[in-house]
């Protein structure tokens, strides 16, 4: 006979602990409680049978692991929440008394202070795993960074977010890891490419938010905390990476502009990427065999070819940025792709060069009307910058002129699938039309290559051997298919037409 | 003897050695006697003392005289300044007084607040020596993914218990389905841009018009049940012309239904008619079995049918069969798909953690006469806190919570005490009064 085993040993009663059993096991306050699992990472769970995990009963309550609440015992920040909290009523006692000297003096001396760097290394051991995490730290640090220091945000965390906002924004723009920038009505999406992972993350427009009374403030500040020693952590592995110093000087108050003075060392640099190059190139000599191989390569090849492209889209090019574009954002975004920037002297401080040099080759304007245009600078509105780096090549400036309807700015983010209709809206270049023009006058040749005809014979014959219901389901997909290649075709033929009328 | 005379009673009786003792007082010849015989240990018994052996005369004066008479002598201040001198004197203030350092205190609050002062500085402790507050900065001085060499080896500690490692469980390291699939930050549809395209803008239109559609549904449902029904109507109607009888049977007593009353009528109502159908409920041996007889041919016919079926599905088992294994791959695929569906479900995350359920944001979308056409005179949409705050929720890092809105369990009672009951007629009174001084 089986061994008898006694309810709520096994199983998921022993394994799930509701939220208040959790604070009589830990004997801290519910607020307390929720800090310490949003810092360390304890989730709820939902556990599969309810009634067995609750004993019985059916009450609605949140769950976590036995396991993670034991795990939370042996956490040194409990010892230092509890002497915060005896240090509070020391210190509300004395200034309930208005003796306000001693007050001060308690709290310079006596306040209990923690850090998070413990936390910081359990949860994501290695940097990679901290990368990953980047891009939800990165939108509440931008966040935060635009909102007045008051009763419950201290203006130092204001000053310290956006201090490694800068910081992260001169790594991108020292590295050139931009990728893809998006405008959208909730806020400017940015997409780089660090070490491999693609972090993506959302400014918002430099307007004042105003907070919402349903969202609980204190479990963002928490979040804010934990993510600002995660940034502190990361922006100084990323700076010693590219062999910069830590923490850089930055040059002005108020705006996001690194001060270029900074001891870097970046022979270096140059010698590695030249390696790789050479690597790469040895590699596809060798291996000419596997159509497969030289097919994901040369895709490799391709798409380092694009990030190296980006990286040097606006090189040598000088930018001059009106004073009612956001300096903010297309600053980070031309000194990216290797551009060199300037702006007018009452938006920032110390621009590198005055809108009368005759060298400037683009000037980024958001009037309806220029008026004293000069001749040999190319006048754009801001959205030229971001679709130029979006479809890495440099577009062409004059459907971008100031005052003419812009083409429709699309999401780098929404990836078409084969057959599907890409609105091209005119964003081609001008050796792309060209292109285009040669390949519509080559005539169409009927020569079909010996691997071609193959694959032509296989289908065949997987035809005849399908089952009536394979087939059928077969003809519905290729009548669903066949159906959209037609309304590409007849979009595409519209949209000939109406070149042609132009 | 009883006259008007009384005895007196005050005298307490001295007869008897007790009462004797008690009442009379020999004090003082007991002293003199003392004295004599205290006189007489030191003289001796016989030897006569002379008067200038017993008595001395006092030469020295008693002192309390002496006091007295000098309380009539002027003080010798005012003797000396009897002594006018030709020279008038310089006239000052009061030596002996100090000069007011502080003003004198007003008012009950100012000397309270600086009694508060006093005590403050006698109740403050020694200041010791306050260290330089040293700014800790915030910036990461080292980095934290460092693998630093092999640490160097402990001088000799092998006696030392060794402190296990904290072993970290297995589900800290296990993640939300919902943390693990959802992108922490959303990546923007097309119709989300500042200036989109016209097809991808309205998609993102029809998107938000579903959902303001379905709110939409759900209101009507709830007035629906809420509302009152037409059907209701007509029963209200019925109601009235119904009646129920005696027995329990719902009886139409509407003029125009005549024809229904003259069924009921005749369906058997007297006692005698019921006794009639009891007495006929009971079955005679004949009727006993002739039922039993229909009941095991209708069993019999059952069951041939029963076996001729069986028999019929030998026949086409072939065909049964491959009708069975089609159905069971229906059902493979069908509980395949489930799979995939559950999946696909698990990986958007839990819908409802704890007591209450992840609320939906409102698809945040510019109407087409709200787009602006450059990006300056762009005015975004959407709280971004409430963003953030939503993909967290979302992705199951915290339970939603609901604000606790404190609010009364019982309503408020007004009372009115006696002396208020006419307070509004006072102060009437008084402002008219206060008018009619005017």
């Amino acid at each position: 006979m089986a061994k008898i085993v006694k309810k709520g040993v096994k199983g998921a009663a022993a394994n799930f602990i509701t939220r208040q059993q959790a604070l009589n096991k830990l004997q801290i306050s519910l607020a307390d409680f929720r800090r310490l699992c949003i810092l360390k990472g304890i989730y709820p769970r939902e556990p599969k049978n309810k009634k067995k995990a609750n004993k019985g009963s059916t009450a609605p309550s949140t769950f976590y692991y036995v396991k993670d609440i034991k795990y939370l015992l042996h956490e040194p920040l409990l010892m230092k929440f509890r002497e915060y909290k005896a240090f509070a009523k020391k210190l509300n006692k004395v200034l309930h008394k208005g003796e306000y000297s001693a007050a001060k003096s308690l709290e310079e001396n006596n306040k209990p202070v923690y850090t998070l760097d413990h936390i910081v290394k359990e949860r994501y051991p290695s940097f990679v795993d901290a990368l990953r995490d980047l891009d939800d730290a990165l939108s509440m640090l931008y966040l935060f960074s635009m909102m007045p220091a008051d009763n419950k945000i201290k203006a130092d965390a204001v000053a310290e977010c956006q201090k490694l906002i800068a910081e992260f924004q001169g790594y991108v723009m020292k590295s050139k890891s931009l990728r893809r920038v998006f405008f959208s009505i909730k806020g400017i999406y940015y997409q780089a490419e660090i070490k491999g992972q693609t972090i993506t993350w959302v400014v918002p427009y430099q307007f004042s938010q105003d907070i919402p009374t349903d969202v609980d403030f204190r479990v963002m500040l928490t979040f804010l905390e934990f993510y600002r020693t995660l940034v502190g952590f990361v922006n100084f592995r990323l700076y010693n990476e590219i062999n910069m110093t830590y923490p850089p000087k930055i040059d002005e108050t108020g705006g996001f502009h690194l001060d270029e003075a900074m001891p870097v060392n970046n022979a270096k640099n140059d010698d590695e990427e030249e390696n790789t190059a050479d690597s790469i190139d040895e590699f596809k000599s060798t291996s000419a065999e596997d159509d497969e191989n030289t097919v994901t390569l040369a895709k490799i090849q391709a798409a380092s070819n694009a990030t190296s492209d980006l990286q040097n889209l606006f090189k040598n090019q000088k930018f001059y940025l009106s004073r009612e574009t956001p300096r903010y954002a297309l600053e980070f975004m031309i000194t990216s792709c290797g551009g060199q920037v300037s702006w007018d002297a009452s938006v920032g401080v110390n621009p590198p060069f005055p809108e009368s040099d005759e060298t400037i080759n683009y000037q980024i304007t958001d009037r309806p009307v220029v008026s004293n245009r000069v001749l040999g600078r190319t006048y754009v509105q801001p959205q030229w910058v971001a679709d130029c780096i979006n479809a890495c090549k440099i577009v062409k400036p004059s459907l971008y002129e100031p005052g003419c309807t812009l083409p429709p700015h699309l999401s780098p983010f929404v990836e078409s699938k084969e057959g599907d209709y890409v609105p091209a809206s005119g964003i081609d270049s001008e050796d792309e039309e060209e292109i285009a023009a040669i390949e519509e006058d080559k005539p169409k040749t009927k020569k079909r290559t010996a691997a071609e005809i193959e694959e032509e014979e296989v289908k065949e014959m997987s035809t005849v051997m399908m089952t009536n219901k394979q087939r059928k389901l077969y003809t519905k997909m290729q009548y669903g298919i066949q159906q959209k290649a037609d309304e590409v075709a007849k979009l595409e033929k519209k949209k000939k037409a109406l070149k042609s009328k132009k | 003897m009883s006259g008007g005379i009384q005895k007196k009673r005050s005298q307490p009786s001295r007869k008897g050695k007790k009462a004797w003792r008690k009442n009379v007082d020999i004090t003082d010849i007991e002293e003199g006697q003392e004295e004599l015989r205290s006189i007489e240990r030191i003289v001796g018994h016989n030897k006569e003392l002379k008067n200038e052996e017993l008595f001395t005369i006092d030469v020295a004066g008693d002192s309390g005289v002496k006091r007295k008479l000098a309380k009539d002598r002027p003080l010798r201040i005012d003797q000396i300044l009897d002594q006018r001198s030709a020279v008038p004197a310089v006239k000052s203030k009061n030596a002996f007084k100090k000069p007011e350092t502080t003003q004198v205190i007003e008012s009950k609050h100012e000397f309270k607040s600086v009694d508060k002062i006093l005590k403050r500085k006698s109740d403050a402790p020694i200041k010791p020596v306050s260290k330089k507050k040293v700014k800790v900065s915030t910036d990461k001085s080292y980095d934290l993914w460092d693998e630093p060499a092999a640490a160097e080896q402990q001088p000799n500690t092998d006696f030392l218990p060794v402190k296990a490692k904290l072993r970290v469980p297995k589900t800290v390291t296990e993640k939300p389905a919902g943390l693990i699939h959802l992108a922490a930050v959303d990546t923007p549809e097309g119709g989300h841009s500042y200036n989109p395209d016209v097809i991808e803008h309205q998609k993102l239109l029809v998107k938000a018009n579903e959902v303001e559609e379905r709110k939409i549904e759900v209101l009507k449902k709830l007035q629906e049940q809420l509302s009152y029904r037409d059907e209701l109507k007509l029963l209200a109607g019925e109601l009235s012309n119904t009646e129920i009888t005696a027995e329990g049977k719902i009886i139409s007593t509407a003029v125009d239904e005549e024809e229904q009353e003259e069924d009921l009528e005749d369906k058997p109502t007297d006692d005698k008619a019921t006794k009639k159908r009891k007495a006929a409920e009971r079955k005679t041996r004949a009727q006993r079995h002739k039922s039993h007889r229909l009941a095991t041919e209708e069993l019999e016919k059952k069951q041939k049918l029963q076996e001729r079926a069986i028999r019929q599905q030998i026949d086409i088992l072939r065909q049964i069969e491959e009708e069975l294994k089609i159905k069971n791959e229906e059902l493979k695929i069908n509980a395949e798909k489930r799979g995939e569906r559950q999946a696909e479900e698990e990986k958007k995350g839990l819908k409802k953690l704890g007591k209450y359920t992840v609320p939906e944001l409102p698809v945040d979308v510019q109407l087409t006469d709200e787009l602006c056409e450059t990006l300056r005179q762009l005015k975004p949409e959407g709280n971004m806190f409430r963003e953030r705050f939503h993909s967290i929720q979302k992705r199951n890092i915290i339970e939603p919570r609901i604000p606790v809105i404190p609010s009364r369990k019982y309503k408020l009672k007004e009372y009115e005490r006696r002396g208020y009951k006419n307070f509004d007629q006072l102060e009437d009174i008084k402002k008219k009064r206060a008018t009619n001084k005017k």
